[in-house]
C-alpha cells in the first residue's frame, strides 16, 4: 500500500543550527500520527516542511506519492496552523463563513461562490460547533472559538489528509472533547491524521502510531491500538 | 436656494467638457482605489502608496526631463518601484518597513534633483504634487479607464486568492497559493492605482485616499467583502461631495476630495458606538 505522506532522510534547520536531522516517515491511509516532543523540538517545523511551507536542506518529501514540489491537488489537504495566545485574528475584517471560505478554492474565481460553497461551510462550522456565528465578525470571537474556526477551514474540503499543529491548544475542556471525537469520526471514515501535540488522552488513545521528536531525531515511541492499515 | 444652485453644475456638467473628465476621472479612480487600498490597509501596507507616490511624482520628473509622456514616466516608475519593494521587503523580513523607507528617499531625491537640474517645468511638477484634477484632457482620461479597468479585472479574477493571501499567508500557501506571484500582484496593482490616483489628487494627498475610505469601512464592516464595497461607496461619495464642493466653493479639488473624506470618517466614528449598541442587542436577541 502506498503512503499518502513519505518523508525521507529530511534535514532542515534555522540560522545554520540543524534542527531536524535524517528524519524518515511514512504515513499511511486510515491512520493517526502523533509527533511530540519538548518546545522547539521541530513538531511544527516537520509539519511544515510536508507542507511545503518551508524549504528542506536536504531529503524528499512525497505527497500520495507525488513529489512535493510536483503536487498540484492541495484540495486533499487540510491544515491546521499553531495558534497564538492572542487568538489568530486580532483586527482582520473578515466574517467567520469567509475565513472557513477561503480554504474553498476550486470553486471558482466568482466574487459570490453561491449556494453549494455556502452549504460546505456550514457543514464545516457545525461540525465545529460554530454554525450560529457564520455572519460575525471573526475578530469578535475569542482564542479557543478562532482556533475552532480555523478547524473548520481546514475541514471545509473534506480533506484526505490533515495536518493539525496543536489542534486542541487553547480550546474549552467541553469543546476539545467535542473536537477530539470529531476528528476520531472523520479518521473512521477514512481521513489520516498527522498532528503535532504535547499530549490528549483521547487523540493519543486513538493514535496509531506516536513519534517523539529528540534531539533532531525522530524516534517510534508507541504503537497504538488506532485505526491503522499499514505501517511501517 | 437649492432648487437654483443644484441646475447648474448639472448644467455646467452637461456643458464643459473639461468638468464631465474631471467627474468621470474622479469616479473611476474613486471605484478602483478603495479597493486596493483595502488590501493594503489589511496587510499593514498603508504607507505603500505615500512610497510610490514619491517614487511616481520622481518618475513624472524624469519623463518631463527626458521629454517623455509624464504620466508613462510616473506609472512605470510606480510599477517598477512595487517590484523592487517586493525583493527588498522579503530581503528585511521583520524590518520591511526600511524598504518603504529607503524607497520614498530614494523617489524624493530623485524628483528634487531633477527639478534642480532647472529641466523640468515647475508649473507641471506642482500639478502631479497638488493633482489637477479639472485639467484632465481626454488621453488622459482614456488612460485613466484603462489602468482602472485593468486593475478591476485583476482584483475581480484574482479576489479569493488575494483575501486569502491577506488573511493568512501561511493558510493561503498550504492550500497551494502561489505566494511570491500573488504579493508581486499587490504591489503592482498598489503601483497602478497610485499612477492613477496621482493626476487626481496629487502625490501629498495620494495616500489618503487609498486609506481614508479603508478606514471609514473598517469601522463598519463585519465582513471583508462588506468592507470592500463599503470603502468603495465612502470613495465615491466622498469624491463627488468633495468635486461638487470644490465648484461651487473654487477651493482645489484634490484636497476637496480628501476633506470630504475626513468628514466622512468623522461621521461614520461618531456613528459606530450606535451602530455597536444595535449589533450587540440584535446578537443578544438572537
Amino acid at each position: 500500500m502506498r503512503a499518502v505522506l513519505e518523508v525521507h532522510g529530511l534535514e532542515f534547520g534555522y540560522y545554520h543550527q540543524p534542527l531536524l536531522r535524517d528524519v524518515t516517515l511514512a504515513v499511511y491511509r486510515g491512520e493517526v500520527v502523533m509527533l511530540t516532543g519538548s518546545n522547539g523540538a521541530g513538531k511544527s517545523t516537520l509539519i511544515k516542511l510536508a507542507l511545503g511551507l518551508l524549504p528542506p536542506w536536504r531529503g524528499e518529501i512525497r505527497l500520495f506519492g507525488e513529489d512535493l514540489h510536483r503536487f498540484r491537488q492541495w484540495s486533499r489537504l487540510g491544515y491546521l496552523p499553531q495558534g497564538t495566545n492572542n487568538g489568530f485574528f486580532t483586527s482582520f475584517p473578515a466574517s467567520v463563513a469567509e475565513v472557513v471560505g477561503a480554504n474553498l478554492l476550486s470553486s471558482g474565481w466568482r466574487l459570490w461562490r453561491g449556494r453549494a460553497a455556502a452549504e460546505r461551510v456550514q457543514q464545516a462550522l457545525t461540525a465545529v460547533g460554530l454554525e450560529a456565528l457564520a455572519p460575525r465578525s471573526v475578530g469578535s470571537l475569542s482564542g479557543g472559538q478562532q482556533r475552532r474556526v480555523l478547524l473548520a477551514r481546514a475541514l471545509v474540503n473534506a480533506p484526505e489528509l490533515l495536518f493539525l499543529d496543536e489542534p486542541l491548544a487553547g480550546v474549552d475542556a467541553e469543546a476539545a472533547h467535542r473536537i477530539a471525537e470529531l476528528l476520531l469520526r472523520l479518521n473512521r471514515e477514512g481521513m489520516t491524521i498527522v498532528l503535532a501535540s504535547h499530549g490528549n488522552g483521547t487523540l493519543e488513545e486513538a493514535a496509531s502510531r506516536i513519534f517523539r521528536l529528540e534531539r533532531g531525531r525522530l524516534e517510534l515511541r508507541k504503537i497504538g491500538h488506532g485505526r491503522a492499515e499499514a505501517g511501517n | 436656494m437649492m432648487h437654483t444652485v443644484l441646475p447648474r453644475i448639472f448644467l455646467d456638467i452637461w456643458q464643459l467638457g473639461f468638468l464631465q473628465r474631471a467627474f468621470l476621472a474622479g469616479l473611476v479612480v474613486a471605484a478602483v482605489c478603495p479597493a486596493v487600498g483595502l488590501f493594503l490597509v489589511v496587510r499593514r501596507l498603508s504607507l505603500l502608496g505615500d512610497c510610490l507616490a514619491h517614487v511616481s511624482l520622481a518618475g513624472a520628473a524624469l519623463g518631463l526631463a527626458v521629454g517623455v509622456n509624464a504620466n508613462l514616466g510616473a506609472m512605470l516608475a510606480a510599477l517598477g518601484a512595487a517590484t523592487g519593494l517586493e525583493y527588498l521587503r522579503r530581503a528585511y523580513g521583520r524590518q520591511a518597513d526600511l524598504a518603504l523607507a529607503v524607497t520614498m528617499a530614494g523617489g524624493v531625491g530623485v524628483a528634487a534633483v531633477l527639478t534642480g537640474l532647472g529641466r523640468v517645468n515647475l508649473t507641471v511638477v506642482m500639478g502631479y504634487l497638488f493633482g489637477s484634477l479639472v485639467a484632465v484632457n481626454r488621453e488622459e482620461l482614456l488612460l485613466i479607464a484603462m489602468i482602472g479597468g485593468a486593475v478591476a479585472v485583476t482584483l475581480f479574477v484574482f479576489y479569493h486568492k488575494l483575501f486569502y493571501l491577506a488573511l493568512d499567508e501561511e493558510g493561503a500557501r498550504a492550500a497551494g497559493i502561489p505566494a511570491g506571484p500573488l504579493s508581486l500582484c499587490y504591489l503592482l496593482l498598489a503601483g497602478a492605482a497610485v499612477s492613477l490616483t496621482m493626476r487626481l489628487v496629487g502625490a501629498l494627498l495620494l495616500a489618503s485616499l487609498l486609506t481614508l475610505p479603508a478606514a471609514c469601512a473598517l469601522a463598519l464592516a463585519q465582513s471583508f467583502r462588506q468592507a470592500l464595497l463599503l470603502s468603495i461607496a465612502f470613495a465615491e461619495t466622498a469624491t463627488v461631495a468633495g468635486l461638487v464642493l470644490a465648484y461651487y466653493l473654487g477651493t482645489a479639488p484634490g484636497g476637496t476630495i480628501v476633506l470630504s473624506a475626513i468628514g466622512l470618517l468623522l461621521l461614520v466614528l461618531c456613528f459606530k458606538p450606535l451602530m455597536l449598541y444595535y449589533r450587540r442587542r440584535k446578537q443578544e436577541g438572537e
